[in-house]
Formats: C-alpha cells, sequence, structure tokens
C-alpha cells in the first residue's frame, strides 16, 4: 500500500496517471494506491482518493476506490475510506491476521453493503474525524491541520 | 535520447471514457462547460501551441513527445540523462543535495530523466497522516505485534530508466514470494514489492 501526496506544482490528472502508470507498474505488487491533492484556491483545499490494482490487466481496476469531492483544510471531515484487508494482506498465506474491527461512518467510501456493520477492513479517515483517535494526540492534530492550511495558502 | 528511445518503455494506456469521466470530473469542460482549453500538444493530437493546461495537461503517447514533455515540466533537470545505476550511486552517496531552504528534496528518476519535487511541511504532513492510523489498525488497538511494516519512501523501478519515491509505503510483514515480485540488486537491499 502506498501513499502519494501531490501539492500545488502538479496537476490533479499527474497524480492519478502516476498510480496507474508507476504505482501499478507490471514490476511493482502494490495492490492500494492512496493519493492526496492539495489545492491552493478557496483558502486551501484537497481531495483524497483510493484505488485498487487491476491484477489482470495491471493498471488501477475501473470502478474501484473512491474519490472525495474538495475537502476544506480548516473544516473537520467524516469521510472515511473503507479499504479492503484481503488487498493489504495480498500475497500472505491464510489465515489473514487479526485486525482492529471498526464500523465505518455514515460518510465511508464506497458505501458497504450493510451500513453500520462492524468489519475488519481499514477505516482509513483524517486525524481531524478519526474517532479512535486516543486523546493525546489533539495537539498533533491541530499541528497537522495548521501546517496543511499554512502551506497551501502561502502558495 | 538515445538511452531513452531505445528501453522497452511502458507507455502510457489508452484511457476508457468512463475512467476518464471519473478521474477528471473536476476538470475545466465538465464543471464550466467550457471546451477543453488547448494544449501544448494541439487538439486532437494537433501541432504545439500553447503551454499546457496545468488542469488537462495530460501525458503523450508516443515516447519522443513524452520526453519533450518531461523536458518541459518545470522540476525537470534538462539535457541531461540519468542512468539507473548513477541515479541509484547519486543517491546513496548522498551526492545530491536533500533540502533547498526549509524544505525537503525528493528525487525521482523518469525516462531518465531527473525530477526534483520540493517537499512541503504541507505535503510531508498530507503523506503521513495515516501512520498512526494504520499501525493501529494493523496491530489490533495495539495489542498485537503490528502485522504491517512500514517502508516509507524506498525507491523502486517501475520500467527500466525510472524510477519512483512514493511519500509513505508499507507492506505485510507475512508477504510471500511469489505471489509479490522481488526486486534484486547487488547493492540495492532486496525488497519485496
Amino acid at each position: 500500500m502506498v501513499i502519494e501526496a501531490l501539492r500545488t506544482n502538479e496537476s490533479y490528472q499527474h497524480l492519478l496517471d502516476d498510480a496507474t502508470l508507476k504505482h501499478f507498474s507490471n514490476n511493482t505488487s502494490v495492490q492500494i494506491w492512496v493519493g492526496a491533492k492539495l489545492f491552493a484556491g478557496h483558502g486551501g483545499r484537497m481531495k483524497y482518493m483510493f484505488r485498487l490494482r487491476d491484477q489482470v490487466n495491471g493498471g488501477a481496476l475501473q470502478g474501484s476506490g473512491a474519490t472525495t469531492d474538495f475537502i476544506s483544510l480548516g473544516q473537520p471531515t467524516t469521510i472515511q475510506f473503507i479499504i479492503p484487508q484481503s488487498r493489504i494482506f495480498w500475497g500472505v498465506n491464510p489465515p489473514l491476521p487479526m485486525t482492529f474491527q471498526s464500523s465505518p461512518g455514515p460518510n465511508a467510501l464506497p458505501p458497504p453493503a450493510i451500513p453500520g456493520m462492524v468489519t475488519e477492513d481499514l477505516i482509513f479517515c483524517r486525524w481531524k474525524s478519526c474517532d479512535m483517535r486516543p486523546p493525546d494526540v489533539g495537539e498533533l492534530k491541530d499541528e497537522f491541520i495548521f501546517l496543511l492550511t499554512r502551506d497551501a495558502v502561502s502558495i | 535520447m538515445e538511452i531513452a528511445t531505445s528501453t522497452s518503455l511502458s507507455l502510457p494506456r489508452s484511457r476508457t471514457a468512463a475512467s476518464a469521466a471519473d478521474d477528471t470530473n473536476d476538470s475545466i469542460e465538465i464543471t464550466t462547460g467550457r471546451p477543453r482549453p488547448l494544449t501544448r500538444y494541439g487538439v486532437n493530437g494537433g501541432p504545439a501551441t500553447l503551454r499546457p493546461s496545468i488542469i488537462n495537461s495530460r501525458r503523450p503517447t508516443p515516447v519522443q513527445d513524452a520526453v519533450a514533455w518531461l523536458e518541459n515540466r518545470p522540476n525537470c533537470v534538462s539535457n541531461f540523462l540519468f542512468p539507473r545505476a548513477s541515479f541509484h550511486l547519486l543517491q546513496e552517496r548522498n551526492w545530491l543535495p536533500g533540502t533547498y531552504g526549509n524544505l525537503r528534496l525528493i528525487y525521482e528518476l523518469n525516462l531518465n530523466h531527473l525530477i526534483v519535487h520540493l517537499a512541503s511541511p504541507a505535503h510531508d504532513a498530507a503523506a503521513n497522516s495515516f501512520n498512526f492510523i494504520v499501525d493501529h489498525w494493523s496491530s489490533n488497538c495495539n495489542i498485537m505485534n503490528t502485522t504491517l511494516l512500514q517502508l516509507g519512501e524506498a525507491n523502486w523501478t517501475h520500467t527500466p530508466g525510472s524510477a519512483k519515491s512514493p511519500d509513505q509505503s508499507w507492506y505485510p510483514m507475512a508477504l510471500t514470494c511469489p505471489p509479490a515480485l522481488v526486486i534484486p540488486g547487488p547493492i540495492v537491499p532486496t525488497r519485496l514489492w
């Protein structure tokens, strides 16, 4: 699983092309790609997206993953990504390791088949909206938001 | 240019209309209804006319156009071709500067061209914002040993002459090979991907 972050010096399309051509190249075994694109306009916005590998043809699997709308850098969000556990542990002999179980929220992407059902899939969310964070990371959370906001606005 | 054009390159695949619509849902012509602006490659593959739009800059399909597109990028070191071995040597011996002012420098090899990225605090914050979540999830709320190993920004080769460094990466500690691929090398330690 890889994460790619792009600031405002490269385009959104460039980010998606990188996922298809580079991360999901036939020379790699990357299964999950998560992208973060920061935009300078409107006081700083960003979009998050993720894609899964097409294990037959290579590249990104058509229709896989999800993409958020524009998210303001200074506002909390409840958007979550549900990343399949089976893809994260691709190549691991069963049984798969036991992982943290949680219930996706109402704004989870892609929408779960049974809303509210507890799953072992990875629930990906921003720190600001992460319900399972311990209380002592509050300062780090604010710093994260501050860093994003300050840099995007100053470009 | 001989180095870049003689190697077997993985060219950009043609994209279907469905995927293009899914991936460019914030492009100009969809959000505002205006026609797609002219790019450096013209309309319908015509001659170059204008600088590429920041939003709609699409990678061209022919190799020659891809190299020209790369060399016109503002963060590409033009007029120099870097073999992959030289690129790894430059990085391993720390001959490339690591910072510019208070911004970290990231190097990427694309079609034997050196691409330099500036990693700002915002870039690093976005890339590392999920570390805690992944570690928390993979260790089952910290009651088990972690099952995912954080690789960070390990370099890997996606096509001959091109290396890519993700901003953050993980792989399962119990990953088996096959089906995972191994990138062997005498200098670079073997990595599973």
